[in-house]
């Protein structure tokens, strides 16, 4: 599944719009968020997760969005389900990734 | 993140230099300089910082310490 990318305008839209969401906060400036960016898409394009929706938001220019998840340090991942915040943990740790993203299943 | 390392790469290094080594981390290979960091991505974040820097300089005319506030401010704004 192709990776949403999100901000502050339609952020809300996305969580009410999908049942389970994954999102990872990132900046430009953020040398580890680049680092994830072809692990998220790898995630993305796992079957395993084709019920759930990968969404990239820029934590430096959504800073609602930011705050619903608690970002505390980048890069930031967050699961969500039904809207509501699950899991939200700063690691730079694919597994750790993969795990949270289970629990939503 | 570390400013030491970022100022270092400021004061030794060219934008094209930093450019080529943004290219060499992505591609997982070995930068043809020294660059201060724990791993890889505190590394590139280094070089981000550094070009970031470098360009504020070139395009507003900024001191170092000025661009500096302004990446710091960047990611100050990031996390809070």
């Amino acid at each position: 599944m192709a990776i949403i990318q999100a901000s502050d305008a339609d952020f809300k839209n996305v969580l009410e719009g999908n049942e389970r969401v994954v999102v990872k906060y990132y900046a430009d400036w953020c040398g580890n968020c680049r680092l994830f960016t072809p692990k998220f898409k790898r995630l993305a394009a796992n079957e395993e997760f084709a019920n759930v929706a990968f969404v990239d938001v820029n934590a430096e220019t959504s800073p609602e969005a930011r705050k619903l998840a608690g970002v505390t340090n980048l890069p930031f991942f967050a699961v969500f389900k039904n809207g509501e915040l699950v899991e939200g943990s700063a690691t730079s740790k694919e597994e750790y990734v993969v795990e949270m993203v289970r629990k939503l299943a | 993140m570390k400013i030491p390392a970022i100022k270092q790469l400021v004061e030794t290094q060219t934008l094209e230099s930093l450019r080529a080594a943004e290219e060499q981390l992505l591609n997982e290979e070995t930068p043809a300089f020294e660059i201060i960091g724990e791993d890889e991505g505190e590394k590139l974040t280094h070089v981000f910082g550094a070009i970031f820097i470098l360009n504020h300089m070139e395009d507003k005319g900024s001191d170092f310490k000025t661009a500096l506030r302004e990446f710091t401010q960047k990611v100050r704004v990031s996390i809070n």
